[in-house]
């Protein structure tokens, strides 16, 4: 980074710090500190969930996927605009018409304290989990960007994020996000017109749309799923190559988009603190509502937008050639002295990938009746395509250092690192600083919003639920606030004990999926079944996280259907008790 | 002593939340659909022989 960069960078970073402590004046009380005196507006809260949910995996883990796989990973997000109206119909008066500082309180009135103190457990294990990958691993990728170690960005990210969010409590955490998602926006804005001005030059647009098309990449939508059999099949079947794939195999197609991600999504923004604590922090219902409907409106074509960058972005090194390894620590490696005369014999190989694939695109853009007139060249640009991406598998699979259970080498993916090489390779000076602020905005925009809520969940559900019911809001505001300093202390300390996550995107949504859909199902079960009681609430939500652990341990099933599995337990489970309780 | 009266509640955009919630629906399935001709017309599957 030159100095101008890290001028911008420096200076964005102070100002969200010092923009976030200014708001300690209205976190004097329980209220403000943790429900921002109720009063902020529809759509700063709506532009808190947005930052919330985008993180740095937006930036750097979307455009990886778009980059690597095309644009399969926008169908998780169709079932979010359904989810959202369900929220404002359901979800959203239950909540604005109680007093209420966590989802979790309303549990209780329902169900009793057990079940609320479980699921309030469930949020704080989960979350705190996913919070050490949200912070770890755009650190690892920002590191080698700006030439700091990924320890010294896990603690820049975490100690600033820290600060701020303990001094000034959520309207810090929604005031700073709001400014957070404009940098996110405005850098992601830059970057498109940054490519396009690059490729339009070569290729018109329809011939970038051809191409990329023709590479496999704009699989945006997939109606027809590849396997149709229904009954899933066991791990034990899979692992040794028994039987026929089933639909539930698939990862990303139209129907676990709209089904599991309708229930991932309910529950996310529904059922999980982090983000249903931005509903009680506006003046009434239609503000909440409002709120929800901001994403409801914005999130797919953001998502897509997104994903579509990366796509370009594959396509920017389709043109003008591309490294075999991206991410720094296999560059490192690539040059010791016991790998490098492989890796040079791999790079020729490469090389020559490379000048064909060019060959075959030219050849394929030069056909005026697109790329399906003519199926010897579709075919041979296909292959070339294909050698490319195998040749980069077999590099990282060398330099990585990661084995599989057997002992043997694997595919160490770089996806989370494409963008950040791009980034630092091409960008022009003050851009460069304010893409990487960006990412950082990113990173922090969502990891204050968890550490505020689970400092709000202890607070709320666990000391003065059970520890100190009577204490003043003064008392709670202060334990809060060294509960949100122990939150981060932990998060940090988890984030620097990590060590390799795959695609950060998926990985979050994976370990959300191990809990969001028995979160969710015990809401359903509140609202569906007034006749369920204490019992079937706890043992139902216990139920559906030990149906999700079933389906894990012993099924090959993709991980946005444990949503759907953990809320149909809970309902099952809780539904079976509620039949068996005599009536009274 | 009559109480006092409730503050007018403002109206949601639309006029009305159901006309609201159409619109949100709407527009997710246009946006949807648009995706799914985008791929239809670009996408082709990337055959591995």
């Amino acid at each position: 980074m030159r100095p101008v960069d890290w001028i911008v960078f420096v200076l964005f970073l102070a100002y969200v710090v010092w923009d976030g402590m200014r708001r300690r004046d209205g976190a004097k009380d329980l209220e403000g500190y943790f429900a921002g005196g109720r009063s902020i507006p529809w759509w700063a809260a709506g532009l808190s969930i947005m930052a919330t949910q985008a993180s740095a995996i937006t930036i750097l883990g979307t455009t990886g996927q778009g980059h690597e796989f095309g644009m399969d990973f926008v169908q998780t997000y169709f079932g979010l605009p359904f989810a959202m109206v369900l929220l404002c119909v359901s979800l959203v008066p239950l909540y604005r018409s109680r007093a209420i500082l966590t989802p979790y309180e309303y549990l209780e009135e329902r169900f009793g304290p057990l079940t609320r103190s479980l699921a309030s457990l469930v949020f704080l294990a989960s979350r705190c989990l996913a919070l050490g990958v949200v912070i770890y691993a755009p650190s690892l990728a920002l590191s080698a960007m700006i030439g700091l170690e990924t320890w010294q960005s896990v603690l820049v990210i975490g100690v600033l994020t820290t600060l701020y969010t303990v001094v000034g409590g959520v309207a810090a955490v929604i005031w700073t996000d709001v400014k957070q998602m404009t940098v996110i926006l405005l850098g992601l804005l830059l970057i498109l017109i940054v490519l396009l001005q690059d490729l339009l030059p070569v290729f018109r647009f329809g011939q970038l749309l051809d191409l990329a098309g023709a590479a496999g990449k704009l699989n945006a939508v997939e109606v027809a799923p590849e396997h149709t059999g229904l009954w899933p099949r066991t791990l034990a079947e899979a692992a040794a190559g028994h039987g026929q794939p089933s639909f539930w195999e698939e990862k990303y197609n139209l129907w676990s988009g709209l089904f599991g991600g309708l229930f991932l999504h309910l529950s996310y923004f529904g059922c999980d603190h982090s983000q249903a604590q931005r509903l009680l922090t506006s003046k009434d219902a239609r503000q909440s509502r409002l709120s929800l409907l901001l994403s409801a409106f914005a999130k797919v074509p953001m998502q897509a937008l997104v994903l579509f960058l990366g796509v370009l972005l594959w396509l920017f090194y389709a043109v003008h050639g591309q490294p075999m390894l991206y991410k720094t620590t296999h560059v490192q490696r690539a040059a010791s002295a016991e790998l490098a005369p492989r890796i040079a014999e791999l790079q020729v190989t490469f090389d020559a990938a490379l000048a064909e694939r060019t060959l075959q695109m030219q050849r394929l853009a030069a056909l005026p009746g697109g790329p399906s007139s003519d199926p010897a060249a579709l075919r041979d640009y296909q292959r070339a395509v294909i050698a490319v991406a195998d040749l980069r598998q077999q590099a990282r699979t060398l330099v990585g250092g990661a084995v599989d259970g057997d002992g043997k080498p694997k595919d160490d993916p770089d996806t989370n690192d494409i963008f950040c090489r791009f980034v630092l390779d091409k960008m022009p000076p003050v851009v460069l600083g304010l893409i990487i602020a960006a990412i950082f905005a990113a990173a922090m925009s969502s990891i204050d919003s968890v550490l505020n809520a689970l400092s709000s969940a202890t607070v709320v559900d666990f000391y003065r639920r059970w520890l100190r019911p009577r204490c003043s809001d003064a008392e709670a505001v202060r334990v809060g606030k060294w509960l949100t300093l122990f939150w981060g202390v932990v998060a940090t300390t988890t984030a620097l004990g990590f060590d390799g996550v795959g695609s950060v995107v998926e990985r979050i949504n994976q370990f959300g999926s191990f809990f969001y859909g028995s979160l969710l199902g015990v809401f359903v079960l509140a609202l569906l079944v007034p006749r369920a009681g204490s019992t079937a609430g706890a043992l139902g939500l216990c139920g559906g996280m030990a149906a999700v652990l079933t389906v894990h341990w012993t099924l090959e099933v993709e991980f946005l259907w444990y949503n759907v599995v953990g809320c149909l337990g809970v309902l099952a489970v809780g539904g079976l008790i509620t039949l068996l309780r005599p009536r009274r | 002593m009559a109480d006092a009266p409730l503050p007018p509640t403002e109206p949601p955009p639309l006029g009305s939340w159901p006309r609201l919630y159409a619109a949100v629906c709407a527009a997710a399935v246009l946006v949807l659909w648009l995706l799914w001709w985008f791929t239809q017309h670009f996408h082709i599957v990337l055959v591995r022989a």
